[in-house]
C-alpha cells in the first residue's frame, strides 16, 4: 500500500483531482502516478486480457501507467473536449483534474 | 503552425550529461535548446521533487555532492532555452545535399502541441532505462523497476508500499535500500541473484582499488548499516514469481541454482533491477552507427570529441556504454568542447587542452565500470529461466513467452527480432519495444542456439514514442520532413 513519505518533507497546499470518478488528493507539482499511488490505487488500467496494471518504470519508458485526461475544448484547440492517453508518471496533477483508467486497445475493437 | 525553434545547438536530456554539456557548450557562446521529458533539470540519477516542495533530505550524502552542485549550476544558466516535459519524437538530421546552413530538426510533443528545433549540431543524451527481465507475475501492480521506486522517493516523496522488496543483481538495489530506510520506511528483503563471492573478488581486483575505492567503501558501509537494521541480504536468490492480483501480495523465491526449497517473502512492492540498457533510440533512429554490448545494450559509437557517425551529431552519458552519471558529466562536457571545435568557436590545440584532463578521468570511470559490470551481471542462463512458457514477454501487446517460441518453432527462419514482429505482434506496442526487444532477442538465441549479440534488435523509426493523434490532426503540416530524412 502506498503513501507519502513525510520525513524532511514541506509540501504546498493540497488540491484534488478526480479519478474514475473518486476523488484524490494531491499537491501541486506531484505527478498523476504518484498521487494515485500515495492514496492507494494500484490499478490503473486493464490490458487486453482484463488483467489490472501500474506504473513499472516510472520515467515514461514502459507506457504501463497510462490513463486518460480530459482536455478541455479551448485546451484542445476544437469545439469538443476529448479525452487524451498520457503517461500518469509524467503528467502533473491539476485541480478538478478529470482522469480515468487508459482503455486498450482491444476493448475498442471488442466492446463487452 | 508548429512552433519552431532556431539555435546552434539542441541537447536532448537534462541529466548530467546534457546539463554539462550545456554549461559547457554556453561558456564557447553556443546558443542552446534543451529538451527533457522531465519538469526540471536532474534526469533520473538527480531527479528533483517538484518546485513548490522543499526536501531537506533531497541528494543526501556524500556521493550526491557534485550532482547537487552540478544541478544548481545548470539552474543557474538564464539564457538556455530548457524545455520540459517535452518527449521526443523523432531526431532529423542535416542533408548532405543541404546547402548554405544545414540544420538537424528535433520534433518533440508536450501532450498540448508539436514543437520542432532547427539546430546546426544536435547532442544526444538519453540516459538509459533498467534492463527489463520476464518472470512470472512481473506485470502485477507493485512490481517496478528498483529506480522506479526510487525515483518514486526521491523526487516525489512517495513510498511505493509499506514493506517493500528489492531483487536482481545490480548494486543499485542496495543504495535503493538505504534511501528506503533513510525514509523510514521498510525494506522486506534484498535479493542478489550471484554469489557474494562474485562481489568479493571484485574487491580483491587490483585494478578496482584505485579507481573506485571511494564507491567500493561506501558500498561496503551500505551492507553494514543495512545488516544492522536487520534487512534480510540475500545471495544466489532469485524471485521466480510474483503473487497477487490486484495488487502484489507476496514474491516466491528460490535459490539461483533450482536447488533447494522455494519461500515467500510477503511485500506490497517489489524492486527489480538487474543492470541497465543504454536509451539509444533516437541515435539510432537517426542513424548513427552502432552495436550491441551486453551489459550496455545498443551502445553508440563515438570518436574523442564524442562524436557520433552522423555528421554534426554527437553522444554523451551512457548512449556510449553504462557507466554512470559520472562518466556522463565528463563526456557531457568534452562533447561540448567537440561542438565548439566543429563550429569554429576553439582551436584544436586549445580543445585538446581543455578536454585532457576530462579524458584522464573518464578513462578511470570507465575501467571502473567495466568491473561494476562484471559484478553486476546475472548468473548466465537464469534469465532465460525464470521466464517461464506463459510468462508475458511483451507487456504492450500481451505477447507470452509461449507465443513467440511457438511462432519460431513453426518459422525455423526467423532470426531477428523485427521478424518476431512481424508474426507475434511483440514490440508493436506502446513502449515500442523498449520493454521486450532484449528478452525477444534472448529468447531467439536461446532457441536458435546462437548468441544474443547475433539477433538483430527493432528496427527504430520515427516517432520513437507514440503521439497523440489529436496533435498531428491539428497541424498536418508538422511532419512536411523530407522522406530522404527517413531513411
Amino acid at each position: 500500500m502506498g503513501f507519502r513519505a513525510n520525513k524532511d518533507t514541506q509540501r504546498p497546499a493540497a488540491l484534488t483531482f478526480n479519478f474514475d470518478g473518486a476523488s484524490v488528493t494531491a499537491y501541486p507539482g506531484e505527478t498523476i502516478a504518484a498521487a494515485l499511488i500515495a492514496s492507494n490505487v494500484s490499478v490503473f488500467r486493464r490490458d487486453t486480457r482484463g488483467a489490472p496494471r501500474g506504473p513499472y518504470c516510472n520515467m515514461g519508458t514502459c507506457f504501463d501507467c497510462l490513463v486518460e485526461v480530459r482536455i478541455a475544448a479551448d485546451a484542445n484547440h476544437s469545439a469538443h473536449a476529448s479525452w487524451r492517453v498520457v503517461r500518469a508518471c509524467l503528467a502533473a496533477v491539476a485541480s478538478d483534474l478529470e482522469v480515468r483508467p487508459a482503455v486498450s486497445a482491444q476493448a475498442l475493437v471488442d466492446p463487452s | 503552425m508548429i512552433d519552431s525553434d532556431a539555435c546552434d545547438v539542441a541537447i536532448i536530456g537534462a541529466g548530467p550529461a546534457g546539463m554539462a554539456a550545456a554549461i559547457a557548450a554556453r561558456s564557447f557562446g553556443l546558443d542552446v535548446c534543451l529538451v527533457d521529458e522531465q519538469a526540471r533539470f536532474g534526469g533520473q540519477i538527480y531527479r528533483q521533487p517538484p518546485a513548490g516542495f522543499h526536501v531537506d533530505s533531497w541528494l543526501a550524502g556524500g556521493s550526491y555532492a557534485s550532482g547537487r552542485a552540478l544541478v544548481e549550476r545548470a539552474e543557474r544558466m538564464t539564457d538556455v532555452r530548457h524545455i520540459g516535459r517535452a518527449t521526443v519524437l523523432g531526431l532529423f538530421p542535416a542533408q548532405p545535399q543541404d546547402a548554405g546552413d544545414p540544420r538537424h530538426h528535433v520534433l518533440f510533443h508536450d501532450n498540448v502541441r508539436l514543437g520542432r528545433i532547427s539546430a546546426r549540431q544536435v547532442l544526444v543524451a538519453t540516459g538509459a532505462y533498467e534492463m527489463p527481465v520476464p518472470f512470472p507475475g512481473w506485470q502485477t501492480p507493485g512490481v517496478m523497476s528498483a529506480g522506479g521506486i526510487q525515483t518514486l522517493l526521491k523526487s516525489q516523496r512517495v513510498a511505493a508500499g509499506g514493506n517493500i522488496a528489492l531483487a536482481g543483481s545490480h548494486p543499485l538495489l542496495l543504495v535503493v535500500a538505504e534511501q528506503l530506510l533513510a525514509a523510514d520506511l521498510k525494506v522486506a528483503a534484498i535479493a542478489f541473484a550471484q554469489p557474494a563471492s562474485q562481489a568479493l573478488r571484485l574487491i580483491r581486483h587490483p585494478r578496482a582499488l584505485l579507481p573506485g575505492a571511494s564507491q567500493l567503501r561506501r558500498t561496503l558501509s551500505t551492507l553494514v548499516r543495512l545488516r544492522r537494521a536487520r534487512v534480510p541480504i540475500l545471495f544466489e536468490h532469485v524471485v521466480t514469481e510474483a503473487l497477487g492480483s490486484d495488487r502484489l501480495e507476496a514474491v516466491r523465491l528460490r535459490r539461483s541454482s533450482g536447488r533447494g526449497r522455494e519461500s515467500i517473502v510477503i511485500c506490497d512492492a517489489l524492486g527489480v533491477c538487474y543492470g541497465f540498457l543504454a536509451s539509444s533510440e533516437l541515435a539510432r533512429q537517426a542513424g548513427a552507427r552502432n552495436s550491441w554490448v551486453n551489459g550496455s545494450g545498443w551502445v553508440v559509437q563515438a570518436d574523442e570529441f564524442m562524436r557520433a557517425s552522423v555528421a554534426g551529431m554527437y553522444v554523451a552519458g551512457e548512449q556510449t556504454g553504462i557507466a554512470g552519471a559520472e562518466a556522463a558529466a565528463l563526456s557531457g562536457e568534452i562533447a561540448a568542447v567537440g561542438m565548439a571545435l566543429d563550429a569554429g568557436r576553439v582551436s584544436k590545440q586549445d580543445a585538446d587542452a581543455r578536454t585532457a584532463a576530462l579524458r584522464i578521468r573518464l578513462a578511470r570511470v570507465r575501467r571502473f565500470a567495466i568491473l561494476l559490470a562484471e559484478l553486476s551481471a546475472p548468473p548466465s542462463q537464469l534469465l532465460t529461466d525464470i521466464a517461464r512458457r506463459p510468462t508475458l514477454l511483451c507487456r504492450c501487446e500481451d505477447v507470452s513467452v509461449a507465443q513467440l517460441t511457438d511462432a519460431l518453432s513453426v518459422n525455423p527462419g526467423v532470426m531477428s527480432a523485427s521478424t518476431a514482429k512481424l508474426l507475434t505482434r511483440v514490440g508493436m506496442g506502446f513502449c515500442q519495444g523498449r520493454m521486450c526487444e532484449v528478452s525477444v532477442r534472448r529468447v531467439i538465441a536461446q532457441v536458435r542456439g546462437c548468441p544474443i549479440e547475433g539477433i538483430p534488435g527493432f528496427v527504430v523509426r520515427p516517432p520513437v514514442k507514440p503521439i497523440p493523434l489529436a496533435l498531428l490532426a491539428a497541424d498536418p503540416g508538422a511532419i512536411d520532413i523530407d522522406p530522404a530524412a527517413l531513411q
